[in-house]
């Protein structure tokens, strides 16, 4: 091979130069010291391409958190018989991974459940389902059996069937504000989707991470990443397809469905027990903070009412938000009782 | 460190896999997660689309283990099992997720005040370009420059052939070297001195 007219390219590109850089064996190694010793003023050529050679290599990890994530996600998928012992384990409480009893009697189990639904049936109907409430003021996040989180806001409802994990979709049914982290599904192959109903809406997802907020009769559903689609229940091609930092939202039954880019974290900042608000009308925070404290605020003035205001408070003390609204604003705050006043 | 060769005790590992010992699959798990990532991105470029992939990957594995036998290398059996997953994906078109950018990649120019910085800056760099590169080039400047494997090897795994594996690696490297030109004759006197 005649290397005296190669450039940096075509020195990467031969597979004897590369065997030279990345293994250093002995044939390659003594020719091209022997090489570069007779050919000196090809140097400069030769280092920039063994720099190149050398130099490539990829950095990309998971994070702590993805890495955990994926293995629950793993061992929610592995022997799918047996996972219906706890479809839902609160946050902090570890499901027990590896169940030897369920492994030895799992089949046995499961023919026992077959003849209590047969011969209990009509008192199945009323247990079959899971109901998951927060009060006001609390915040809780679950764990689902298939590895999802399910992060519930103050005063909210998540409901899910018991035999969730043995349906061929995931389906469960909110009343108030979640954040939803979906893990992926596999049986056999295909993907289990994950269908969230708010109202009279239905969001589809593969797996992603998203805030619904059903209240009021409204519902907004915002994207975080992933990819959601929304369906209309009552109107099917009434349907809209989210991509990340996007929201929906259906301001009543049968109204448009309506997109619009968000500042993600406006909608999940919640989750971290901030809230926060940009550019809402004191309406608007006077019904979120009956929504999420039962705290009643009145506005005595209505002038005041379409004033719009940002701010921000700890999730844990709504008393503080009236602390800042007052030296921020000049707006008369008085507490009555369990009402606020504002002039 | 090359895959098509068994690491030392992986073939006890995986038997223990076989006969149902979770622990050996988190050992698989542990040991392979981060490198069938960055191998993973370099067939396809979606972080979301690999994560699936290497979830689907071992559970896979688990589900299906009464019916696998000890391969010559896990690792090469894993690499070339995650590249038909991510393939299978990507054939069917079935990618309705978005693609987000790796944040370690970060391009971020600082002052820079001695050669190790501008070296390690320059490496960043690199990394950054060639997950610039269309996915077939990414793959295979991943196979023989990272994972160090042979032509021969690369196209038993990819099915190949040797004349287009050798073009892609020059277009892969004229684009990679056109990127970076500049920066490598800034830093070559540094190189010179260190290095010859």
């Amino acid at each position: 091979m005649n290397y005296l007219h190669f450039n940096e390219e075509d020195f990467a590109t031969d597979y004897f130069f590369q065997r030279w850089v990345l293994e250093h064996d002995l044939e390659s190694e003594s020719f091209w010291q022997n090489w570069l010793a007779e050919n000196p003023e090809k140097r400069p050529v030769v280092k920039k391409a063994q720099w190149l050679v050398q130099t490539i290599s990829f950095g990309e990890t998971w994070s702590p958190t993805e890495r955990a994530a994926m293995w629950q996600t793993i061992q929610a998928n592995m022997n799918p018989a047996e996972m219906n012992e706890t479809p839902v384990v609160p946050l902090g409480r570890e499901s027990a991974l590896s169940r030897p009893m369920w492994q030895r009697f799992g089949w046995m189990a499961a023919a026992s459940i077959a003849v209590l639904l047969v011969s209990f049936g009509l008192f199945y109907s009323n247990w079959q389902t899971k109901e998951i409430e927060t009060a006001f003021g609390e915040m809780r996040q679950v764990k689902l059996a298939d590895g999802s989180t399910v992060t519930l806001n103050a005063n909210s409802k998540l409901k899910l069937s018991n035999d969730f994990l043995e349906q061929s979709t995931r389906e469960v049914w909110i009343e108030g504000e979640a954040f939803f982290d979906v893990a992926k599904r596999t049986v056999n192959g295909s993907k289990v989707p994950f269908i969230v109903h708010a109202n009279k809406l239905t969001i589809q997802v593969l797996g992603t991470a998203f805030n619904v907020i059903n209240r009021r009769e409204k519902v907004d559903v915002a994207l975080e990443h992933g990819s959601v689609k929304v369906i209309d229940e009552q109107n099917e091609t009434n349907t809209v397809l989210l991509k990340p930092s996007e929201k929906v939202s259906q301001a009543a039954e049968k109204a448009p469905l309506v997109k619009q880019p968000v500042q993600i974290d406006d909608y999940t900042s919640w989750k971290e027990k901030v809230i926060l608000f940009k550019q809402k009308s004191l309406v608007e925070i006077a019904d979120m903070m009956k929504d999420l404290y039962n705290i009643d605020v009145v506005i005595d003035n209505p002038a005041l009412k379409q004033e719009t205001f940002t701010s921000s408070f700890p999730a844990d003390s709504a008393e503080i938000f009236f602390d800042k609204l007052a030296k921020m604003y000049p707006i008369d705050i008085h507490k009555d009782g369990k009402v606020f006043h504002l002039k | 460190m090359n895959s098509s060769v068994q690491q030392e005790g992986e073939t006890d590992w995986w038997l223990r896999l076989l006969g149902g010992e979770q622990d050996a699959l988190a050992f698989f798990y542990e040991k392979y997660s981060d490198w069938l990532l960055k191998y993973g991105l370099s067939v396809s470029y979606n972080r979301e689309l690999v994560q699936d992939s290497v979830q689907e990957l071992f559970i896979q594995i688990w589900n299906r283990r009464e019916n696998l036998t000890v391969p010559q290398s896990v690792k090469y059996y894993l690499m070339a099992s995650l590249r038909r997953i991510i393939l299978k994906d990507v054939l069917k078109e079935r990618l309705t997720t978005d693609i987000f950018p790796d944040d370690t990649l970060s391009l971020e120019h600082h002052h820079l005040l001695d050669f190790e910085e501008i070296e390690e800056s320059n490496a960043h760099k690199l990394q950054a370009a060639i997950r610039a590169l269309p996915p077939r080039q990414q793959e295979i400047v991943f196979l023989r420059f990272f994972e160090k494997l042979s032509y021969e090897e690369i196209t038993n795994l990819t099915g190949l052939d040797y004349q287009v594996l050798r073009n892609t690696i020059h277009r892969a490297i004229k684009t990679l070297r056109q990127t970076f030109i500049n920066n490598i004759d800034l830093l070559l006197p540094f190189f010179l001195l260190l290095y010859i």
